[in-house]
């Protein structure tokens, strides 16, 4: 069956310029306006650093990864940083296709990729 | 006038006197005051029930209120008037019993039953004794009664036709009172009639209004109800200007004004999204037009007036209302809020009439009648523009449909070697997937297929420069390899997508004299490849970064080339194929789309295609697909 898409956010201790964003559900065209408005007032709000959280995003579609690719070049854009970790298959699947494997941080655990924020 | 009085006069038929008069302190103090209070209607209604279960106990036992019925048939008659304009007056001040009725037996009161009396009396000094005992008065007052209670206004009328038959035949009977008889006969005949053909022209009308509620109420459940703008055409001016007139004249009020809330175009921080103004102005209310005092005024007023579609006389004594009135520069106003899907539309207000300073409960029903059918207007024009954009809006997108769909491939090349067939079915009038084949020079062919993220008229125009853009660039160089054709589009191409569209692209060359398939692909879907040698479908992955992704600097693309031989199969797709759900929202997969092309490989591709599809319809049965689908099947021959 089809799941919405759901989207919480954490903070992170020690790195107030940082949240996790935990994706699950299905991320496909009708996610995208309640996924660009939360992340663009994160942003707004002086969010630098987002560790995207896919353990239980079951599936993206190319809408979506593109949605994901806007905040990982926003990120970069506001001298941030953007990672995503736990990725499942289908979902690593799709960013292959679209060949943006070379353009997203993957890290296997939220710890590595909170690691990596120093 | 001699009224005959008993000289065996006593107390009881003094009480009894009193009695009869006793409403009448009450109907002056309903006709003097018109506030709010609640206490004078239900003492009039009381005191009306009361007199008349008196003269039912006196007429049962015969032993109470004897004097009257014998001795005082004037003030009977008087009596019995009096108590049907204090049920009247009563019923009104409490909006208890039907309105219309009770409208229609003051002005009977008024015009016939007491001038008649009166002018009977004066000519022959005589009091109409008749009346008293008159079965047709007796019944004409019970009616009258029981209409203003239950039944609708057009029995009151019937009956008062058939009444003054009755009286005319019990005149004829007694042979007395002539004068009265002719004047009360006659009086009330025209009159009745002359309100039965009325009656029969406002039952026209609200057959009309009653064409309003369901299939009008159903569109404007599907707008957010009439928004009007300055100017707008669909602002019905000429019609509410009718109405006002209409209104106007029906009540001998001496202007009147409709004030509508305007969108305010430049609306934003600090500035009003609307705004009341007076659209119609007539009479002494003329100056309203354009004057913003006065759309202050009629603001206060919607604010104060409670949210419904009724009538009110406004009283200077409440300072919202005063200063309304100042502001409308009017002395004396009833008004009405319009309001449709629980927004308030505007305001209608009416001055008092000269003749009589004061509005009558029939001019409120007028006034009632305005606003509804201001309303009513006001929607219709909203339901009407919005359907005419509708079916503009769908035409335009019909025509968008039109020529996208002219612009993609009439015929499938023919050359030697290959046979090829190619369709997409966009998930609405336009969109993003395109797909195209260029012959060329030496039995070679240019593929190509894409999609562009998002769907519909943003992604149908993008799909509509890559292909031009494509176009001219196979035109300027037949000779290019798929992976330069790819790289000049990213160039021209990324400039004009926004941050959020990309597009997933495929540049493929098929040269039949050597049957090499070469391609250069940008973040596409698989190539699914039937190989006739091993009778094996394969996913052959096309790589590249989708075009959009990288806009700071463009790489060399890598280009990948396959040898196939004579019955080799390949297709083409794009997600929008893959992702079809369906009823239990399982998608269709890669997988489905392997086994399809199996189960159809014999076929030649025009075929073979087809049968995909309809593979497809059967798995998602009713769930239409939310993205554009685009196949294309080449065989080598």
């Amino acid at each position: 069956m089809q799941q919405a898409l759901e989207l919480k956010i954490l903070t992170v201790a020690g790195h107030p310029d940082a949240r996790i964003l935990r994706l699950s559900g299905e991320f496909d065209a009708s996610a995208v306006e309640q996924a660009l408005e939360e992340v663009t007032a994160l942003l707004d709000a002086g969010v630098r650093h987002l560790v995207c959280d896919c353990k239980d995003l079951r599936y993206v579609n190319s809408t979506g990864l593109g949605v994901i690719l806007h905040f990982s070049r926003v990120t970069r854009e506001k001298g941030g940083s953007f990672q995503l970790c736990q990725v499942s298959e289908p979902v690593y699947e799709i960013i292959e296709i679209i060949g943006a494997t070379t353009l997203l941080e993957l890290h296997d655990t939220v710890e590595d990729a909170l690691g990596s924020l120093g | 006038m001699n009224v005959a009085v008993d000289p065996s006069f006593d107390l009881v038929e003094t009480f009894n006197i009193v009695l009869w008069f006793l409403p009448l302190p009450f109907l002056g103090l309903a006709l003097s005051d018109r506030g709010r209070r609640w206490w004078p209607g239900w003492t009039m209604v009381a005191t009306m029930f009361l007199l008349v279960a008196l003269e039912v106990a006196s007429q049962v036992s015969g032993s109470w209120l004897p004097g009257l019925q014998k001795h005082h048939p004037f003030l009977r008659f008087l009596g019995g008037t009096v108590l049907l304009a204090v049920l009247s007056e009563g019923s009104s001040r409490t909006g208890w019993g039907n309105r219309g009725s009770k409208i229609q037996l003051r002005r009977f009161l008024a015009t016939t039953i007491l001038p008649a009396t009166v002018l009977s009396a004066m000519l022959d000094g005589k009091i109409p004794t008749f009346l008293a005992m008159s079965p047709a008065w007796a019944s004409l007052a019970a009616f009258e009664v029981v209409a203003i209670l239950t039944a609708p206004v057009r029995w009151v009328r019937w009956m008062r036709v058939a009444a003054s038959g009755l009286m005319a035949a019990s005149l004829v009977q007694e042979f007395l009172w002539m004068p009265f008889s002719v004047i009360v006969t006659l009086l009330t005949a025209t009159q009745a009639l002359s309100h039965i053909r009325q009656d029969n022209r406002m039952r026209l009308l609200r057959a009309r209004e009653a064409l309003q509620p369901k299939a009008i109420q159903d569109l404007l459940a599907q707008t957010t109800g009439p928004r009007m703008a300055r100017d707008d055409e669909s602002l019905p001016v000429d019609r509410l200007d009718a109405l006002l007139g209409f209104a106007m004249q029906s009540t001998g009020s001496v202007g009147g004004a409709i004030f509508i809330y305007i969108e305010n175009p430049v609306a934003g921080v600090g500035t009003l999204s609307r705004k009341l103004e007076c659209v119609v102005a007539s009479g002494s209310l003329r100056e309203c037009l354009h004057s913003t005092e006065a759309s202050l005024g009629a603001q206060a007023l919607v604010s104060y007036l409670p949210a419904t579609m009724t009538s009110k006389v406004l009283h200077a004594s409440e300072p919202t209302v005063a200063y309304a009135l100042s502001a409308l520069k009017a002395p004396k106003l009833a008004a009405a809020p319009l309001r449709s899907q629980g927004r308030p539309l505007g305001l209608v207000v009416l001055s008092a009439p000269t003749s009589r300073d004061e509005f009558s409960e029939s001019d409120l029903h007028i006034l009632d009648f305005l606003s509804q059918q201001a309303v009513f207007s006001l929607n219709y024009e909203a339901v009407y523009h919005k359907l005419m954009e509708d079916s503009r809006l769908a035409r335009e997108f019909e025509i968008a449909a039109r020529i996208q769909m002219g612009l993609l491939p009439r015929e499938m090349p023919r050359m030697p070697g290959m046979s090829v067939a190619a369709r997409v079915i966009p998930a609405r009038e336009v969109g993003g997937d395109y797909y195209d084949l260029l012959p060329l020079p030496d039995d070679r062919l240019a593929m190509v297929i894409g999609d562009v993220s998002g769907k519909g008229l943003p992604a149908g125009m993008i799909m509509l420069i890559v292909r031009t853009t494509i176009h001219l660039l196979v035109d300027a160089d037949p000779q290019g390899n798929p992976a330069h054709l790819l790289r000049t589009l990213e160039e021209k191409l990324v400039p004009q997508l926004d941050s959020l569209t990309f597009m997933t692209f495929l540049a493929l060359r098929w040269s039949s004299r050597d049957r090499i398939l070469t391609w250069s692909g940008a973040g596409h879907e698989h190539i699914l490849w039937r190989s006739s040698l091993d009778g094996k479908i394969h996913r052959i992955k096309t790589g590249g970064l989708a075009l959009g992704l990288q806009r700071d600097r463009f790489l060399p693309r890598e280009e990948r080339k396959l040898l196939l031989s004579e019955g080799d199969l390949i297709l083409l797709y794009t997600d929008g194929v893959i992702e079809c759900r369906d009823p239990s929202g399982s998608a269709w997969g890669l997988t489905r789309l392997e086994e399809s092309l199996e189960r159809h490989h014999q076929s030649e591709p025009g075929q073979l295609l087809e049968g995909i599809l309809s593979d497809l319809d059967r798995f998602r049965q009713n769930i239409l697909p939310s993205d554009d689908r685009t196949l294309l099947v080449m065989k080598v021959s």
